[in-house]
C-alpha cells in the first residue's frame, strides 16, 4: 500500500475563483436580482424598507389627501424604468400626467399605463401584469370616496403572484385595503404644504412635507417617522 | 455552361390542395368539383376514383353513376392559393430564381448545382413538410424537366443528363408537350405518336404547315424551350389560408379551423428566420362578402399560439358580421428580436407573453385605455397621449442607482379627469371657500393659502379656445389643489390634487 500524496489541493481551495456552468451563473444572477431591493432613490422612504421595495412582496402605501403617496409611486416607477426594468401603473383614478411623470424621471417608453374604470378591472389587470413578468406594478386606487377595498382573497392572490414572480406590487390607497397580505404598510401620517412668500407677497407652492410610518410583518414595531420634503422644480 | 432546370410538380393540384387542408380524406375515392351547382364538372380525381374510370371533365352525375360511393369536394380558392404559396416557399429554399408556370408547377434555375440528386431529394422533403405530394425532374430545359417530373411516381425524381433532353423526350407520347388541340389533331392525322417522330421532321416544313404553334412544338420536341425561365420577384409577405366546408359561426370551431393555418404560417416564417408583428386576416363570409382584421403585436413573434390567443380575443370582442367560410392570413415579415439572455442586465419581458397580455388588457378595459403614456405638446395639463406599448430591450448591464439620490422629489399632481366643477366663494377675485359638486370626490373647506392667478391661453385662433386662470389652493380639509377659473364658461374647476 502506498501512502497517497496530500500535496494536491482541492479545486475549491486553489484560489478565490471557481468554475460554474452557464446555467448556474444565470441562476445565481436571477437570485441576486430577486434579493436586490428596488430602491425608490428616496433615502428617507428606502430607509424604512431595508433599502427599498423588497422584491416578491406586496407593499401598501396609504394616507390622506396630499400626503405624497402619488409622488412616491412615481419615484418607484422612475427608479425601475431608469434601471431598465419594465414597470406598469394601474391607474384606477386616471390621475397620471405623462409630462409630470417624465419630469419625475420616469422613462415613459418602459411604462405601461392601464386606466381601468372599476376596481374589478384594476385587480384583474394587476394580476395579468404580474403574470406577464413586470418587475414593478404600482396599483393606485385613486382618491374617490368611498374607497374601494376588494375581496381579501384577491389581495392574497396578488401577493402570492408577486412572490412567485419576484415582482413588487405597490398598492397606493387612501386607507389600508390588503388586510394581512401586505409585507409592509407605509402610512403617510400628514402632509404639510411648503409655501414661498409670506403675508401679502405673492405665494408660490414649493412642495409638501410629509411624515411616514412603516410597519412590517413578523417584526416588532420598528417603524420610524421621518420627514420627506418634495420640492417643485423651479420654473 | 449548359443551363439546368428543375421542375417541382404537384399533379392534380386542386385535389392536392384539398387534401392538404383535409388529410383525413386521403385514400378515399374523391373528386374535386368546379362548384356545387347542378352540372358541376370534375376538375381533379384521386387515384381510387381514376381506377374506376372517373376523370377530369365528367359531370358529377356521370361520375356518381360510375362510382356510387364517390366523395366530392368543392374547389376552394383560399386553400389552393395557400398550397401554391407553400409550394413556392418550398422551392425558394433551393433557388432564388424560380417561375410558377401554373398552379402546382414550379421551375427552378439550378445552374451550377453540383449535387442535383440532393437537390431533388431536398425539394421532395420540403414539399412533404408542406403536405404536398410532389415529383421532381431535372434536365437542361423546362420542357424536358417537366416531362421527367411527370414520368415519376409520387415522391419520385428523375435526372436527365446534360445534353440528353432530346433523347429523353423522344420515346414519350406527344401529349407530354401539351400541344394545342388543333395542332394535336393535325399531328395525329399525320400519324405522329411520339415526340421523336415530330423532332425528326424538318423544322421549316413543320412551321410552314402548322405555323408558329407548330414551330414551337418542334423546338420543344428537340428539348429547346420556347422562352427562358422568367424568375418571379421574391415574396415580401407570407400568407396561408383555408376554406371551410360549411360556414362556421362559433368561436371554438373557428379556432380549431384557424389553428393549422396559423401554425403553417408560423413554421414558414421560422424556417426563413423571420417573425411578424402584424397579421392581416381576411374572412370569407357566408353567403358572400369579406371582412378584414389586423392583429398588431408588441414585438415580432413566430409563435402560432400567441397569434391564436390574440385572434380568439379579437373575435370575442368583435365577432364577424356573418358566418365564416374561409380564412386567409398574411404575416408581414421582419427580423425577430434576439432573445434577451443577459448575464448582468435585468430580464426582458417575453414578447409573446407581452403581446397576449396587452391584448387581454385591451379586451378588459378597452383599447384606448392601455398603452404607453406620451406627453402632448399643449398647455392643457389634462392632455395626454397613448401609444402602443413596445418597450426597448433592457440594458446589457443593470443600471445600479439610476437617477439622483435625494430627499427632494418633484411634486406630483393627480390629474382629475374630467375636471371637477366647484362652487367657489370669492371676495373680489380671491377664492375664499371651495366645495366640489361631485359627490364621489369631496372637496370642501376654507382657503388657507391661495397662490395665483396664472393665466393660460391656448388655441385662441381656433374654434375651441381655452382661457383659464389657475390657482394653487391649500384648503382647510388638508388638501392641496390646483384649480382654475374658466373665463369663457365663467365656472370654477379643480383639475389636480398635489400629492
Amino acid at each position: 500500500m502506498r501512502a497517497s500524496s496530500s500535496s494536491e489541493k482541492s479545486p475549491r481551495s486553489c484560489g478565490s475563483s471557481e468554475l460554474v456552468t452557464g446555467a448556474e451563473l444565470l441562476r445565481r444572477q436571477a437570485e441576486r436580482g430577486r434579493s436586490r431591493p428596488l430602491a425608490t432613490r428616496l433615502p428617507v422612504f428606502d430607509g424604512l424598507q431595508d433599502g427599498g421595495l423588497t422584491r416578491g412582496t406586496l407593499i401598501e402605501l396609504c394616507g390622506g389627501r396630499s400626503t405624497g403617496r402619488f409622488a412616491v409611486g412615481l419615484a418607484a416607477l422612475s427608479a425601475a424604468t431608469r434601471a431598465g426594468e419594465s414597470a406598469a401603473l394601474v391607474d384606477l383614478g386616471d390621475h397620471l400626467d405623462p409630462r409630470g411623470a417624465q419630469e419625475a424621471g420616469v422613462v415613459l417608453e418602459r411604462l405601461l399605463w392601464l386606466r381601468p374604470r372599476r376596481l374589478k378591472e384594476a385587480l384583474a389587470g394587476a394580476e395579468m401584469l404580474l403574470a406577464a413578468g413586470f418587475a414593478l406594478v404600482v396599483l393606485d386606487l385613486g382618491e374617490r370616496r368611498p374607497g374601494p377595498e376588494g375581496p381579501p382573497e384577491a389581495w392574497r392572490r396578488l401577493a402570492r403572484l408577486a412572490s412567485e414572480r419576484g415582482a413588487v406590487l405597490l398598492v397606493v390607497a387612501p386607507s389600508p385595503v390588503s388586510g394581512g397580505s401586505a409585507e409592509a404598510v407605509v402610512t403617510a401620517l400628514e402632509g404639510r404644504a411648503v409655501w414661498l412668500g409670506e403675508g401679502l407677497s405673492p405665494r408660490l407652492l414649493a412642495g409638501i412635507s410629509v411624515r411616514l410610518w412603516a410597519r412590517r410583518r413578523r417584526r416588532p414595531e420598528t417603524g420610524a417617522t421621518m420627514s420627506l420634503s418634495f420640492r417643485e422644480e423651479k420654473r | 455552361m449548359a443551363s439546368r432546370r428543375a421542375c417541382l410538380l404537384v399533379p392534380s393540384f386542386p385535389l392536392a390542395a384539398r387534401l392538404r387542408a383535409e388529410p383525413e380524406a386521403g385514400g378515399a375515392a374523391l373528386v374535386v368539383l368546379s362548384d356545387m351547382r347542378a352540372g358541376a364538372r370534375v376538375v381533379a380525381a384521386s387515384i381510387e376514383a381514376r381506377r374506376a374510370g372517373v376523370g377530369e371533365g365528367l359531370t358529377w352525375a356521370q361520375a356518381r353513376a360510375m362510382l356510387p360511393g364517390l366523395l366530392a369536394r368543392e374547389r376552394q380558392a383560399p386553400g389552393e392559393d395557400a398550397a401554391r404559396r407553400a409550394l413556392l416557399s418550398a422551392a425558394e429554399a433551393f433557388s432564388p430564381r424560380l417561375e410558377e408556370a401554373e398552379p402546382g408547377v414550379v421551375f427552378l434555375d439550378v445552374d451550377g448545382e453540383p449535387d442535383e440528386k440532393g437537390l431533388a431529394l431536398g425539394l421532395l422533403a420540403r414539399a412533404r413538410r408542406e403536405r404536398l405530394p410532389a415529383r421532381v425532374g431535372v434536365a437542361g430545359g423546362m420542357t424536358a424537366a417537366r416531362a421527367a417530373a411527370e414520368s415519376c411516381e409520387e415522391d419520385g425524381w428523375e435526372l436527365v443528363p446534360a445534353g440528353q433532353d432530346q433523347a429523353f423526350l423522344a420515346p414519350r407520347p406527344l401529349s407530354c408537350l401539351r400541344p394545342p388541340a388543333t395542332a394535336a389533331r393535325t399531328l395525329e392525322r399525320w400519324g405522329l405518336r411520339r415526340v421523336g417522330d415530330l423532332a425528326g421532321l424538318p423544322e421549316g416544313e413543320v412551321a410552314s404547315r402548322l405555323g408558329r404553334e407548330g414551330w414551337l412544338l418542334h423546338r420543344a420536341a428537340r428539348g429547346l424551350d420556347a422562352r427562358p425561365l422568367v424568375p418571379r420577384r421574391p415574396a415580401s409577405s407570407f400568407s396561408d389560408g383555408a376554406g371551410f366546408d360549411w360556414p362556421i359561426n362559433d368561436l371554438p370551431s373557428f379556432t380549431a379551423a384557424a389553428a393549422p393555418v396559423l401554425l403553417r404560417l408560423a413554421e414558414r416564417l421560422a424556417e426563413h428566420g423571420l417573425a411578424s408583428r402584424r397579421l392581416e386576416l381576411a374572412f370569407e363570409l357566408d353567403p358572400q362578402g369579406r371582412e378584414s382584421r389586423a392583429l398588431e403585436l408588441a414585438a415580432p413573434t413566430a409563435d402560432a399560439r400567441t397569434w391564436l390567443a390574440l385572434l380568439a380575443l379579437e373575435l370575442e370582442r368583435r365577432p364577424p358580421r356573418a358566418p365564416v367560410t374561409g380564412l386567409t392570413a398574411l404575416a408581414v415579415p421582419e427580423a425577430p428580436r434576439a432573445a434577451q439572455l443577459t448575464l448582468f442586465g435585468p430580464p426582458a419581458l417575453s414578447p409573446d407573453a407581452l403581446s397576449t397580455t396587452i391584448a387581454r388588457l385591451a379586451a378588459l378595459v378597452g383599447e384606448d385605455r392601455v398603452g404607453c403614456p406620451a406627453a402632448k405638446d399643449t398647455r392643457r395639463p389634462e392632455s395626454f397621449g397613448l401609444k402602443t406599448y413596445a418597450p426597448p430591450p433592457p440594458p446589457e448591464q443593470a443600471v445600479e442607482g439610476a437617477g439622483s439620490v435625494s430627499n427632494a422629489a418633484f411634486t406630483a399632481v393627480r390629474v382629475l379627469r374630467p375636471a371637477v366643477p366647484l362652487e367657489m366663494l370669492c371676495v373680489g377675485e380671491e377664492p375664499r371657500r371651495a366645495r366640489s359638486l361631485d359627490a364621489g370626490l369631496p372637496i370642501e373647506g376654507d382657503v388657507v393659502v391661495a397662490a395665483g392667478p396664472w393665466r393660460m391661453l391656448e388655441g385662441w385662433w381656433g374654434e375651441d379656445p381655452v382661457e383659464r386662470d389657475y390657482w394653487d389652493l391649500e384648503l382647510s380639509d388638508h388638501g392641496l389643489y390646483r384649480v382654475y377659473y374658466d373665463l369663457r364658461r365663467k365656472r370654477w374647476y379643480a383639475d389636480g390634487i398635489y400629492d
